[in-house]
């Protein structure tokens, strides 16, 4: 079973979408249980998967290869490593319970609902294992279909300017990754061999630098949108707003994730010249995104937007993490990515069950929620301190890994003890921190403390058990993760210190002429000084270290 | 079974404890509901003492490197950092962990009574025991982040108690704001924290002193930068200047709340974090002259602050700030363990004040205004004496802990710019912070004494008559109030000074760990002698003025009473009152500009308009005209083809016969 399971896993879902197809319309009860058990099954699927998997290998798992369009050289070709791994579980996981989360949201055209859902599902975990840039990009531009039709069918009174601008912002991108794909396959790869789309192939043969700025920067754009980073991230709050509660769920735990992944699976491995290039600045526009999304989400009226808002905070710091290029940073960023989607999904089917029950989600029309409903209150609490990054939940340990990875990160230059983007960068970045506090502690006072203001809020039903049983998983997960990291950890860390290990071997960590960080292109006083700081502070507690000539320091021996 | 074995109990009872109420308490019967909250900590306090013992009592030789360890296994790891979940027990966490849980049970057992009525008491015991097991973390933890998971977890119960009747909106208001102003702090702590790995590629206390030795001087930048980011963490947690403003509003929490955490524990965090870090602060003369600066300032301008207040706690939340600006001024003169000595002995007074604000509140059910007290001696005597004895502590009568503790402290700020004292590099400083130190202490002085007589002497009593017939004493409370007056008693005889014939016992204690008292050069006995004695003189005369202004049998004359009731209207004492408009600058000056910019610039201006209608509009705009040209075009008139047919022709025609 072993040698099928990724597909397994990606198509199950598809095939239980075509199945529902012929269910009868109005039959909600059946199709949401056949919904939940394919899902179900999925999810258990991916679990054997984990259970199955090598934590101690970085190199592709799983792998399935079959020519697909032979006459192009492009393959049906599937795989997992540590960085996909969880990801993959991460969705299996969302799914289930985003279809028992509708329930009771979804009354009308249910079965054309999970069917959307499904699919989506799919095309998820699809652009999740392929290892094949033209079936990547299938898989990646199909999951903007089921979402599109979630929004669009399914949302609030917006739903048609938001899908438009949903889908607007990710087609920008999506069509210039198109082009830099194509421009791949005809330019790149190895010479006299047949042309191919696999990764692992392209990513060998490095095309030169100037070459590299331009595709990377297409990658980069489409990725960027889909994180989304500032400031091409305004499509986000208008479609977490006007999404269903399970598309928004899907949207912030996964769909998200996959612009950060793209960076890291395709944008940085394929050009690594040019990353390094831009590594200062996208850690500047990331850190940009904490501070701006944290302050935005601060003001914020309607409790959904302000989730929304903190989810460009929190991406700001996964995209730090992999600016870092260094191996704690981006662990701990793959690991934030996890975080988010369980924190922040979880904070949005908050959100829904409340507007289910009161449909308004202004933070002034609540309050006192937690005398009248105190379990929800207690899970809305400990996700919104898991969101906000307490020591002992998930949070803080993806966030401080990724604060740590970035202080002292090579690739930004960092010299002891404070000098260099990494310190810069952490010292702002960290301001989230304080702003995470009050974004989320604000409307949560706002909402559950001090007393019942509108009487509307009186009878306000606590979680029922359905809801009891959705959210002891986001529970139980938002401790386990926060207290034994390394049952993540340990799978995660191979993958990432290959990736590290094969961007720092194509682009080694020095300003060399011509490749040197843009920032200290610029400031010559500046990499002087961080030259002479770093000859003042050359004191290794373990003795000289021997000189080696393939990584030559930032001293000029 | 191991010794070291024990010390992850020490954690997990209380964190069962906290678990089992939080999530069956309020099915159970409340007599479980007591158990289960104070089993944990009374067993913890007989492990805790078992420790210290075993650690004391250590033959000689192994003294300085004796610790009681326990490795939960790696936490964290990847890449090079690795944190390790190991808890230790040394010299300096054995003191704290016995002034945890030995405080902590009697608080706990306290609150069994303050707290019996309330309908949710079992949520209260939840946070109560998840503090302790936060509190323990905190001390036990052997590298920064473990520590740091223990300071936020204190911050989080601290949030939780502050706003334990949420149902006002004032009290979670202050819950929010001790969050939000910690978590500034907590910045302070990650920085720094971050500063040190990576200047010294580790987070352990047992491995960080040495690798900073070994950058020699390139460890004196670090170790400034380091020291001063995670001294901002210690002027949250401890709440000094700028960070202070956070605990006098915690007072909205239960009493015995304030008593252990915002008193004997929580607050005294900054300070166990400067002794455990003394050798970064030692390799940072300049960093300890902030610390003992801001500690000395702290100490007068919270001592100010307290002079006017009204309500009981309110006195005690600025003395408490007070205090720990002595502590800090202690260990900002590298004298750590005259510091930590204060921290030690004002757990056990502050705690008995604060129990004993509790007890008054709980008989007067729930007056916190001292000008409705008064004569309260007779019905609550237990609770008044009490009090009388820690205020004797606290004002530094002599024999009283307090008056070793704090004069400790006030010699090392003098002797520090002595020759051969840390601080001899800044000339004048020692005078500057002996004088502040002296002014604290003086105003101390007045305003406990003012506090102890409205509350219980000055005459009879000026509220409700029928409540008064009706205040009595619980004996839990008073059991705890006795223990921790005997403490506010005899805890100074533990390092009584040389001069005193002592042999400063304590310090000798924690030299392992914080080092020795610094000793400046030359024989200094008179003018220790002398100053001990200029101390006394200030203190004893405003206990005097107090005394004289507030009666002891005899009431207050009337004119002193309209003075009293209208104090907070007029001029400075108004200033005084209102905490110098501290808080109203930081809403005017921080708060509220963020709030707006974010709103204003960021939100509408930024996020609505640049990104949402510029930038997108310069691509949206060319598309719709563009639209629109090429919608005039096809529109499936033939005439119109024709004519744009023929137009075209005749500029072709033109094109070739001109060319």
């Amino acid at each position: 079973m072993s040698a099928h399971l990724l597909s397994l896993i990606t198509f199950l879902p598809l095939v239980g979408a075509v199945l529902l197809m012929a269910f009868p319309r109005g039959k909600a009860p059946g199709a949401r249980g056949f919904a939940l058990f394919v899902s179900g099954a999925a999810f258990v699927a991916s679990l054997v998967l984990w259970q199955r998997f090598e934590p101690s290998s970085s190199a592709l798992q799983f792998v399935e290869r079959v020519p697909w369009i032979e006459s192009i050289g492009a393959q049906y070709l599937l795989g997992v490593d540590g960085i996909s791994l969880f990801l993959v579980v991460l969705t299996t996981f969302l799914t289930p319970l985003v279809i028992v989360s509708s329930y009771s949201a979804i009354e009308d055209k249910v079965r054309e609902y999970l069917i959307c859902i499904l699919v989506l599902e799919s095309a998820m975990l699809g652009a999740l294992v392929a290892q094949d840039l033209l079936l990547f990009y299938v898989f990646w531009e199909a999951m903007l279909i089921p979402m599109y039709f979630l929004i669009g069918v399914f949302g609030g009174k917006n739903k048609i300017e938001a899908t438009i601008k949903f889908f607007l912002y990710t087609m920008a991108g999506s069509v210039l990754m198109l082009v830099a794909i194509l421009w791949l396959y005809f330019k790149a790869g190895p010479v006299g061999a047949p042309r191919t789309f696999e990764l692992a192939v392209l990513t060998k043969h490095t095309i030169g630098l100037a070459a590299q700025r331009w595709m990377f920067l297409a990658f980069a754009l489409s990725f960027a949108i889909k994180v989304p980073m500032f400031p091409v991230h305004t499509w986000l709050p208008l479609a977490h707003v006007e999404a269903p509660t399970g598309g928004s769920v899907i949207l912030a735990g996964v769909l998200l994730k996959m612009g950060t992944y793209g960076f890291l699976r395709f944008a940085m491995p394929l050009f690594p010249l040019a990353a390094r290039e831009m590594l200062p600045w996208i850690g500047v526009i990331a850190v940009i995104g904490i501070v701006y999304g944290a302050l935005v989400s601060m003001v914020q009226k309607d409790i959904k937007k302000v989730v929304a808002y903190s989810s460009v905070s929190h991406l700001g710091f996964v995209m730090l993490g992999i600016a870092a290029m260094s191996t704690a940073g981006v662990t701990g960023a793959v690991y934030q990515m996890l975080n988010h989607g369980i924190s922040t999904g979880a904070l949005f089917l908050l959100v829904g069950v409340i507007y289910e029950r009161r449909h308004t989600r202004e933070i002034d029309a609540f309050g006192g929620l937690a005398k009248v409903a105190p379990m929800y209150a207690s899970v809305f609490l400990i996700i919104t301190l898991s969101s906000i990054g307490l020591p002992g939940l998930n949070g803080f340990v993806g966030e401080f890994m990724i604060l740590a990875g970035t202080f002292g990160s090579s690739a930004l230059g960092s010299v002891r003890p404070f000098y260099g983007w990494g310190p810069a960068l952490v010292t702002v970045g960290a301001l989230g921190v304080i702003f995470a506090a009050v974004y989320l502690l604000w409307p949560y006072q706002r909402m559950f403390f001090g007393p019942v203001r509108h009487a509307e809020n009186l009878h306000v039903k606590d979680l029922n058990s359905r809801e009891i049983l959705m959210f002891a998983p986001f529970v139980v997960l938002v401790v386990v993760m926060g207290v034994m990291p390394r049952l993540f950890l340990t799978s995660i860390e191979p993958s990432v210190q290959k990736i590290v290990n094969d961007f720092n071997a194509a682009a080694p960590a020095v300003p060399m002429p011509g490749t040197a960080p843009e920032p200290f292109r610029r400031q010559p006083a500046l990499l002087q000084r961080l030259q002479r700081l770093n000859q003042e502070n050359q004191i290794n507690p373990n003795g000289p270290k021997p000189a080696d000539p393939g990584q030559p320091t930032l001293v000029p021996q | 079974m191991q010794l070291n074995e024990w010390l992850p109990w020490l954690l997990l009872l209380p964190l069962a404890g906290s678990f089992f109420n939080g999530v069956l308490g309020a099915r159970l019967p409340k007599g479980l509901v007591f158990f289960v909250a104070c089993m944990p900590i009374i067993v913890g306090a007989g492990i805790s003492a078992t420790m210290a013992y075993t650690i004391f009592t250590a033959p000689e030789v192994d003294k300085a490197a004796i610790r009681i360890v326990y490795d939960f296994g790696t936490w964290i790891s990847a890449g090079n950092l690795e944190v390790s979940g190991r808890i230790a027990v040394d010299q300096l966490s054995a003191i704290m962990i016995c002034v945890i849980t030995g405080i902590g049970s009697l608080i706990h057992l306290y609150s069994t009574e303050y707290m019996g009525d309330d309908p949710s008491v079992h949520r209260y015991f939840s946070y109560l025991n998840l503090f302790v097991f936060s509190m323990l973390l905190l001390v036990l933890g052997d590298n920064m982040v473990l520590m740091f998971v223990g300071w936020e977890g204190v911050g989080l119960c601290s949030y939780l108690l502050i706003g334990f009747w949420f149902s006002d909106d004032a009290n979670a208001s202050a819950g929010k704001k001790a969050f939000i102003v910690n978590r500034v702090g907590d910045f302070g702590v990650i920085i720094g924290t971050l500063t040190l790995f990576f200047a010294l590629g580790t987070m352990d206390f047992a491995t960080m002193p040495g690798k900073l030795q070994a950058l020699g001087a390139a460890g004196g930048t670090v170790a400034l930068i380091a020291a001063l980011f995670l001294f901002l963490g210690a002027t949250g947690k401890s709440a000094q200047i700028p960070l202070f403003i956070w605990l006098p509003d915690a007072m909205a929490g239960p009493t015995p709340v304030s008593a252990l955490i915002h008193a004997a524990t929580m607050v005294t965090a900054g300070i166990y974090m400067i002794c455990r870090l003394s050798w970064l602060y030692t390799a940072a003369p300049a960093a300890l002259a902030v610390v003992a600066i801001v500690g000395a300032l702290t100490a007068l301008f919270a001592a100010t602050m307290g002079l006017m207040q009204t309500d009981i706690k309110k006195v005690l939340a600025y003395s408490t700030v007070s205090q720990l600006g002595f502590m800090f001024l202690g260990v900002g003169v590298g004298a750590f363990s005259a510091g930590f000595f204060h921290v030690f002995t004002h757990a056990f007074f502050k705690a008995c004040l604060f129990l004993g604000s509790g007890a008054v509140i709980y008989a007067l059910h729930h007056e916190q205004d001292i000008r409705k007290m008064g004569g309260l001696w007779k019905k609550l005597p237990i609770t008044t004496w009490t009090f009388v004895v820690s205020t004797f502590a606290i004002m530094g009568f002599p024999g009283f802990s307090g008056f070793f503790s704090k004069d400790e402290i006030m010699w090392q700020a003098f002797q520090s710019g002595l020759d051969g004292g840390k601080l001899a590099a800044f000339p004048g400083l020692n005078y500057l912070l002996f004088a502040l130190a002296l002014a604290a202490a003086t105003l101390t002085s007045f305003y406990m004494w003012r506090v102890t007589l409205l509350t219980f002497f000055s005459g009879k009593y000026r509220g409700d008559q029928h409540t008064f017939e009706h205040a009595k004493e619980m004996p839990l409370m008073s059991l705890a109030l006795i223990v921790l007056g005997l403490g506010a008693l005899l805890t100074g005889f533990l390092n009584v000074p040389h001069i005193l014939g002592g042999h400063l016992m304590l310090a000798q204690l924690l030299s392992p760990v914080v080092g020795a008292l610094p000793e400046a050069h030359g024989d200094h006995h008179a003018l220790e002698i002398g100053l001990m004695a200029a101390t006394l003189v200030c203190s004893l005369g405003s206990m005097v003025l107090a005394i004289r202004l507030f009666g002891i049998k005899q009431e207050p004359t009337q004119k002193q009473m309209t003075l009293l009731q209208t104090l907070p209207g007029r001029g400075f004492v108004k200033v005084l009152y209102n905490k110098w408009y501290v808080d109203e600058a930081y809403e005017k000056v921080i708060v509220k500009p963020i709030e707006r910019t974010s709103y204003v610039f960021f939100y509408k201006l930024v996020d609505q308009f640049l990104i949402d209608k510029v930038m997108i509009g310069i691509f949206a705009v060319p598309a719709k005209y563009g639209g629109y040209l090429v919608r005039w075009i096809q529109n499936g008139s033939l005439q119109r083809y024709a004519t744009v047919f023929a137009f075209g022709a005749a500029a072709i025609v033109v094109w070739v016969v001109l060319r």
